[in-house]
């Protein structure tokens, strides 16, 4: 037997009302002898002794209606029912070939054994066949726990067992959380990990992301990829304010001594040459171009505008360590290299998360459980209504 | 003097002087003296005594002619009757309707005796009429005496009353003290029959201040004083009932008797038996 709202079971102790109500009526009113008897209004009589507790039956039936009633709130679940439940598991796979044919076996075993198998999907379909997967969603975080959500009505002390890929996606959300306990079955699809983005300077050193997901300068890479960039970085620094331009300039100069960027720095722009990366305070809109990362500061100074497409990264205050806290922090060089690596593509979205960014991100919650045998909660309902009545017909008839 | 000093004399004869004599306060008239019951004196015979009053019997023994005097009669006679169901047991503020009424009749009584009224006594208990004191020699002290031994109790039946004829002979003035709480109409129809040009009807109803007011705060177990039914109550939830009630019962009661040679005196505890006397001789004529 479990509750659901066990705390409501201290109403229970609501039975004192009518054990005081009780002694409290029999408490006797002082007596006076009194003759004229017949002016007394007896109406009122009744109506006295309508809720009066003498008989101790009554009372018993009132306790009796007080507990069940609390017993009925808190909402009681029969465990016994499920006893036999508490082995089986759940198994949701993501529909995608690499997955199926990757755990074939033990999908295959638990169909057999007629365990509940689930595509993730947003229909939340039943397995039927292996080889018959749903039409292709794209696969993330969200998509997992809604399907985790879907079946979590069903779920009753069972494992739930999860069939995925393993890859950056399921980030997206800070946790996912599954009502019961879990196994995770990831897969690493080695073959999406084709495209490792990179920059090549001289020397053949290129910069990219490693597997632990760290910016790393090495002259091998050891998967195939891509160039995002070659060669020397050409970065115009327009801005008007000298000590904005010395920040700038001292978090290239870091990034350059940590990582091995290598920057060619404009303070006047040079017809004829195509910038990589602009910081300006004077936002030209009609003169972008889209090959080119734009860093505004003082935004604040001027209006909005809609640059459609354009990769542009606003400050709003002047980059002087007096008005701006990253700068002030000394975050500058990082925050600049994020937006490289993102401006060039390199990290790969297809990177496995490691085991222990997977063990943080799934969580286990208890999903708020249905009663699952109503009957139960009905009966106890329909015992209540019954001793309602018997006691109203005993308060009324058998007491009046 | 307040009535519960009068109760605390127990002494109905005392009370009975004490209140009359607050009545007749300044009144004095000589004795009248004639054949009657009462023997009050002997006296030397002088000229102009009718012979036949002299006492024979006595001249043989002293030699002497004396005269037999009794007090006169009047020709009124008194007929009490006092209620002695249960609920003359009432009390309130240490004064019982029982205690006023045996005053109030004593003091009548009193009245009666020195107007040398004949008088006699009955009692009203379960329905029932009794002759306690026949009218006759020393009929006063013994209407005392009985008074004093009078106990209330049983129940007032509303069903067939009993009652003596009462043979006519002189004017005659029956004094009825009751609470008559529970008068149904067979009685008012005794009363109505009862009350003639010869003979006055004078009805006492003497009730309590709560019994009228209600003026009660908190929770009561009413236990009724003839049934013992016993009822709980909150009494101000009760209370503008209880007087609505007591108001019509009141009202139809004084309507009903409403009739030539009829008077209802209604008086609670705490009015002075003096003053409800004075109020009923004053209402008679």
């Amino acid at each position: 037997m479990e509750f659901i709202n066990p705390l409501i079971l201290w109403g229970g102790l609501a039975i004192s009302i009518p054990i005081i109500i009780h002694f409290w009526h029999q408490k006797k009113g002082k007596v006076i002898e009194w003759a004229a008897t017949q002016w007394l209004v007896e109406k009122n009589l009744q109506q006295a002794r309508g809720i009066r507790l003498d008989n101790i039956l009554l009372l018993i039936l009132r306790c009796l209606l007080l507990l069940l009633l609390s017993f009925f709130l808190s909402k009681p679940i029969l465990k016994w029912l499920n006893l036999d439940k508490i082995t089986k598991k759940i198994h949701l796979v993501q529909p995608n070939v690499l997955v199926t044919e990757n755990f074939k076996f033990e999908i295959d075993e638990a169909l057999k054994k007629g365990e509940k198998c689930y595509w993730i999907h947003s229909k939340a379909q039943a397995i039927k066949d292996l080889n018959q997967a749903p039409n292709y969603e794209k696969f993330d975080a969200k998509l997992l726990q809604n399907s985790i959500n879907n079946i979590s009505q069903s779920i009753d002390n069972e494992t739930v067992e999860l069939y995925f890929v393993n890859n950056q996606e399921l980030n997206s959300l800070p946790h996912i959380f599954v009502p019961t306990s879990f196994n995770i079955r990831s897969i690493i699809d080695s073959t999406s990990i084709q495209n490792q983005g990179f920059i090549t300077f001289s020397n053949n050193k290129k910069i990219f992301v490693n597997q632990k997901n760290e910016l790393v300068n090495e002259p091998i890479l050891n998967k195939n990829g891509k160039a995002k960039h070659e060669g020397v970085m050409k970065v115009l620094i327009q801005n008007d304010d000298p000590s904005e331009r010395q920040s700038i300039k001292a978090a290239l100069r870091s990034l350059t001594e940590i990582y091995g960027f290598e920057f060619e720095i404009d303070e006047k722009p040079v017809s004829n040459t195509l910038y990589d990366v602009i910081f300006d305070n004077k936002i030209n809109a009609d003169n972008l171009n889209e090959n080119t990362l734009y860093f505004y500061s003082n935004t604040d100074s001027f209006k909005k505008q809609n640059f459609g497409n354009k990769r542009i990264v606003f400050f709003p205050k002047p980059l002087k360590p007096q008005t701006s806290e990253i700068v002030f922090n000394g975050k500058l060089p990082e925050f600049l290299g994020e937006q490289f690596i993102k401006y060039f593509d390199l990290q790969e979205q297809n990177q496995p998360l490691s085991k222990k960014q997977i063990d943080a991100l799934f969580k286990v919650q208890a999903y708020p459980k249905q009663a699952t045998n109503a009957w139960f909660s009905k009966s106890i309902l329909l015992i209540f209504i019954f001793l309602l009545a018997i006691e109203r017909w005993l308060a009324i008839h058998k007491n009046a | 003097m307040l009535t519960t000093e009068l109760i605390k004399l127990n002494n109905l004869q005392l009370a009975g002087k004490l209140v009359s004599e607050e009545l007749l306060l300044g009144i004095h008239h000589s004795k009248r003296f004639g054949n009657g019951i009462e023997f009050e004196q002997y006296r030397h015979y002088v000229s102009g005594d009718d012979p036949k009053r002299i006492d024979w019997k006595l001249y043989a023994r002293t030699d002497k002619h004396l005269v037999r005097e009794s007090s006169t009669e009047s020709n009124f006679h008194l007929r009490f009757i006092i209620d002695l169901s249960g609920s003359m047991n009432y009390v309130e503020n240490g004064v019982s309707r029982l205690q006023y009424c045996k005053i109030l009749l004593a003091s009548i009584a009193y009245l009666g005796y020195r107007q040398s009224d004949l008088m006699s006594l009955y009692t009203l208990q379960n329905d029932e009429l009794r002759t306690l004191v026949p009218s006759g020699k020393q009929a006063f002290q013994r209407i005392l005496y009985s008074l004093e031994k009078a106990i209330a109790s049983g129940d007032w039946k509303n069903s067939d009353p009993k009652f003596p004829v009462f043979q006519q002979k002189q004017k005659e003035i029956i004094i009825i003290v009751s609470d008559f709480l529970q008068v149904n109409n067979e009685w008012l129809q005794f009363i109505k029959n009862l009350a003639n040009r010869h003979r006055e009807v004078i009805i006492f109803q003497v009730l309590g201040k709560q019994e009228l007011d209600f003026n009660l705060k908190g929770f009561y177990r009413f236990r009724d004083l003839e049934s013992g039914k016993e009822v709980e109550l909150q009494a101000e939830s009760i209370k503008e009932e209880v007087r609505k009630n007591a108001e019509n019962y009141l009202e139809n009661l004084k309507n009903e008797l409403q009739i030539p040679f009829v008077h209802l005196i209604r008086t609670d505890f705490e009015a002075s038996i003096a003053g409800v006397i004075t109020e009923s001789i004053r209402n008679r004529k």
